[in-house]
């Protein structure tokens, strides 16, 4: 008997034990390859730091190239050819980031089911129902195959392929096991893919399904007044010469009865996954630049911080690429991507912000079968779809989902709630991107030259891009692919599709793009603002509606009010704490608590708040223990005024800005501070105010105790996080502190967005350059490399980035590593 | 307990990890020990797996700066305490070894071989002494 119990345990622990080994179990990896002390996870623990010396073999590189690694990580390129210096960085940026490199790829080409199984499938189904696959693979076969475009994707691809041909498994990154997949091999069209993901969450627009939303409820006159055309309070990336902001304020229409035909649109509208009613707090950027005219030194200096998602590994990876006598040139690149994105040369340096400017728009479309169509009427004629069959593969290599998805000539269709068909042309779509383009801009030895040389390769996601070069010039450009629109018709319009005579006409040529070239006032600025003025231009453009124009407005008073501008004060700024929106409301809740006082229909309450606020520097620096009521209260009157936003029991639908909050502000007795739940009373401005006011602070006294017992510091709220791409928390950073609110220049938040990237540049005669993102080169959990780079970040500070000219140039004091690549015998895989 | 069987099967189930048959070499190594070994294989069969196993991971500590807080950062990956983490690491090799090991043994020919002798029963002694007169 116990023979037989003894033998059927190990049959079990066998034939369970090698089942987990080989095949996993469920959601549990392949437990061998897992635990495997030698090449398994463990092994990501030996392998946290750079060999100090090693060297590899590339196929089809034309000579050795030389790479330096510095104290920070930083690889310096050092190569004969361009393709060859490519070819490095796809092997450099894959050795400290393959993981990422593929995950963000997989999640672009909609193909993470492969990985993860059925619950990726609505991500991915999102994903390739836009066309964004499709379009990367037209993309891709239409680049030339001895074009200089397609020679630098497959040179980047020799370089990372390398990478993973010369792994052992114990090289691999954690989360391969962790997940029990092994690496992939590196395809050309995974480039594409990453930017067409950039372009979704830069140019995806949104502006329709508010509109729809908010008009269902408040009637479309209502709505469209809350969102308007263009912005309330202007000061234009591109100067209008007013050197103040111009508040365009104008009554608003009260709310009107609900739109039935907008209710049908808000249900047609696709609807992003990952987007909220509320605009995001953390999703901006900055970059400025200022003239000699306006610097202590004489030599012009800029400055940038592109705000998006802060993951771990970060989101970008710093290089320096030397071609000598062709290319030389330090900054960030995308893992995955052949060139710097955001940097400088010795010649020029530049940055970009987000335009917003909407370059999606949506057809209603007639097909002849609602169920499954195949045709749609153009002009009283019937064209055929293009249909491609989308199958999504699971973990295992079956087949686990399928879409037919359907293209008309504008782009692809998709299916409302209410059964109609929805087209949609978006620029992201088009094949807008030149690969070469950021690396022939870095050529360039003046401003104006690297933007005219962006304009003509970039044509999506629109950027405001800034640059200063070495001979004292400024410049700023939106670039991009602006469509013509037919006349009438606004990119908020979904306009009929059987007829062609609604189409894009075109793009908008370059003259007509918001540009600044020297400005008289020696500096420019954007910071998502509306890029010009609409009296300047009036032309529909539009500036993301998420972002309200109060970092432009401060960052323009700071600028305006130092006239010898250092590369430190440029850092500073980037976390300066003051902010041009608590400037705008703070009188207000205090004029609206003594007027309730007059009126006496104050509490006690009120009295407390309304001291504790006047007390305030309006600073958001992480010790104040007064901020935190003043975005309380700024909380509760959005809820208070927006309540026709809201239908009974659910979340707003949709939220103006804080800026037509203000517009709203001068008009005491709006219908809008009516709130709909008291129905035996009328409320006005002061009424809501104040009670906002109020109530913030008795729920902050339930909350957190009595301001006075030191409780209500901004670090309670003012923090951001950092999370794994896997969201894996022990890979993760949670909860970090920020100097900064919203409408600062560095608004912190919780959603884990923020300044992924800040540069300070000053050009003379020599380069010289400050740099740091939050995070760390490496991209292994394990390693010091990984987050080094955050206590920095969090302080404001910047690193000081090394540019040497040549291999010599970098003393052995500074060097981190070595690494030797050669031409491998053969000609690749 | 015995080295001499032991040591060799740790080396083996080590070299076999090493060269990147985790699952196969505790399998393999534990079935030989069970063929060949007649006294407690699967107990045997284990030591070895646990020693092989534990000299890798030692080893593989020892190559990186692993400080008890990667190893907190690891096993928190995998939603595990640090302990867990080790204790499954060693106790994978452990089962599969043992297991092997102890079907090998009952399914050998040899295990015949090598049981002990047995005194006859009495009624068999007297059917057996009849047969011989």
């Amino acid at each position: 008997m116990r023979t037989a119990l003894q033998t059927l345990l190990a049959i079990v622990g066998l034939g369970a034990g090698s089942w987990a080994g080989v095949r996993g179990a469920g959601p549990i990896p392949p437990l061998g390859p897992l635990l495997d002390p030698v090449n398994g996870a463990w092994a990501a623990l030996a392998r946290t730091e750079l060999p100090a010396d090693a060297s590899a073999a590339i196929p089809n590189l034309s000579g050795p190239v030389h790479i330096r690694y510095d104290r920070r990580g930083v690889p310096h390129i050092f190569a004969a050819t361009e393709e060859d210096a490519i070819r490095a960085l796809g092997f450099v940026v894959a050795r400290d980031r393959l993981f990422q490199m593929e995950t963000q790829t997989r999640a672009a080409a909609g193909r993470l089911t492969e990985w993860a199984g059925t619950v990726a499938l609505p991500a991915d189904r999102e994903m390739r129902r836009l066309g964004l696959p499709a379009s990367a693979e037209r993309h891709l076969a239409s680049l030339r195959a001895d074009g200089r475009a397609r020679r630098l994707l497959d040179a980047y691809a020799d370089g990372v392929n390398a990478w993973i041909d010369d792994m052992s498994p114990a090289d691999w990154p954690v989360e391969y096991r962790l997940m029990g997949q092994r690496p992939a091999p590196w395809e050309p069209v995974n480039t594409l893919h990453l930017f067409g993901r950039m372009g979704w969450t830069l140019a995806s627009g949104g502006a329709e399904e508010r509109i729809a939303a908010a008009a269902a409820l408040v009637g479309r006159a209502a709505a469209r007044a809350l969102f308007p055309l263009h912005a309330v309070i202007v000061e234009p990336i591109q100067p209008n010469g007013s050197g103040a902001p111009r508040f365009d304020f104008r009554p608003l229409p009260p709310p009107g009865a609900p739109d039935s035909g907008a209710h049908r649109l808000a249900a047609l509208l696709p609807r992003r996954a990952d987007r909220d009613s509320e605009p995001l707090p953390g999703f901006a950027s900055n970059n400025w630049a200022v003239a000699p005219r306006r610097t202590a030194a004489g030599r012009a200096l800029l400055a940038g911080d592109p705000h998006l998602d802060m993951t771990l590994p970060s989101l970008w990876y710093e290089a320096h690429l030397v071609v000598p006598g062709v290319l030389d040139v330090y900054g960030v690149t995308i893992p995955g991507t052949p060139g710097i994105v955001l940097g400088f040369t010795r010649d020029v340096a530049w940055s970009f912000t987000n335009t917003g400017a909407d370059v999606l728009d949506f057809y209603r479309e007639t097909v002849d079968d609602p169920d499954n169509p195949t045709r749609y009427q153009v002009d009283g004629s019937w064209r055929p779809l293009e249909l491609r069959e989308e199958e999504y593969v699971g973990r295992r290599g079956r087949v686990i989902a399928a879409d037919t998805v359907r293209f008309t000539h504008r782009g692809t269709m998709s299916r409302g709630e209410n059964g109609e068909w929805l087209s949609m042309r978006w620029t992201v779509l088009d094949p807008a991107l030149n690969q070469a383009v950021f690396l022939d801009a870095a050529r360039a030895t003046t401003a104006r030259e690297f933007l005219d040389i962006i304009a003509a390769g970039f044509g999506a996601p629109a950027q405001n891009i800034i640059a200063a070069d070495r001979g004292g010039s400024i410049a700023i450009r939106s670039t991009g692919h602006y469509p013509i629109r037919p006349a009438g018709t606004t990119g908020l319009d979904v306009l009929d599709g059987s007829v062609s005579k609604n189409d894009w006409l075109g793009f908008w040529p370059l003259e007509r793009y918001p540009q600044s070239f020297d400005p008289p006032q020696n500096f420019l600025a954007s910071a998502n603002q509306e890029p010009i003025d609409p009296r300047v231009n009036p032309d529909y453009l539009a500036a993301d509606q998420d972002f309200d124009p109060w970092r432009a407005l401060h960052l323009n008073r700071l600028l305006r009010a130092d006239s010898s501008v250092t590369p430190d004060a440029m850092r500073r700024y980037q976390t300066d704490p003051g902010s041009a929106r608590a400037d705008a409301f703070v009188p207000f809740f205090l004029e609206a608590a003594d007027r309730e006082r007059m009126q006496g229909r104050n509490a006690a309450e009120l009295d407390s708040a309304a001291a504790w606020l006047e007390g305030w520097d309006r600073q958001y620096t992480r010790d104040n223990e007064r901020a935190i009521l003043f975005e309380r209260a700024m909380s509760e009157l959005v809820q208070q005024t927006w309540d026709e936003l809201a239908p009974k029991g659910t979340r707003r639908v949709a939220t103006p800005t804080s800026s037509l909050l203000l517009n709203l502000l001068q008009d005491s007795a709006s219908a809008w501070w009516d709130r709909r739940s008291t129905a035996d009373r009328i409320e006005d401005r002061d009424m809501i105010v104040a009670a906002s006011l109020a109530r913030a602070y008795e729920t902050l006294v339930e909350q957190v105790g009595d301001p006075r017992e030191g409780g209500w510091v901004w670090s309670r709220v003012g923090s951001t996080r950092f999370d794994h791409l896997l969201g894996l928390t022990a890979f993760s950073v949670p909860g970090v502190a920020v100097q900064g609110g919203p409408g600062t220049l560095n608004p912190s938040s919780r959603g884990g967005h923020g300044p992924s990237w800040r540069m300070v540049v000053e050009l003379g005669d020599s380069v010289r350059a400050w740099g740091t993102y939050p995070g760390g080169q490496s991209g292994n959990p394990f390693s010091p490399r990984y987050v080094d780079r955050l206590p920095l970040w969090r302080e404001g500070e910047l690193d000081t980035l090394l540019v040497p000219r040549d291999t010599a140039s970098l003393a052995p004091s500074s060097t981190r590593a070595r690494l030797r690549l050669t031409p491998a015998t053969g000609n690749g895989r | 307990m015995k080295a001499t069987i032991i040591v060799p099967g740790a080396i083996l189930i080590a070299a076999g990890t090493w060269i990147g048959f985790p699952t196969a070499s505790p399998v393999i190594v534990g079935a030989l020990i069970g063929v060949t070994w007649p006294h407690r294989p699967a107990f045997h069969a284990a030591l070895a797996a646990l020693a092989g196993w534990s000299a890798l991971l030692g080893l593989a500590l020892l190559r990186g700066d692993a400080s008890g807080m990667l190893v907190t950062k690891l096993a928190g990956a995998m939603r595990l305490p640090s302990w867990a983490l080790v204790v499954a690491t060693l106790a994978y090799p452990v089962v599969l070894a043992a297991s092997a090991a102890w079907l090998a043994h009952f399914g050998s020919p040899r295990r015949e071989r090598h049981r002990p002798p047995v005194p006859p029963e009495p009624a068999v002694q007297a059917l057996h002494r009849r047969a011989v007169a």
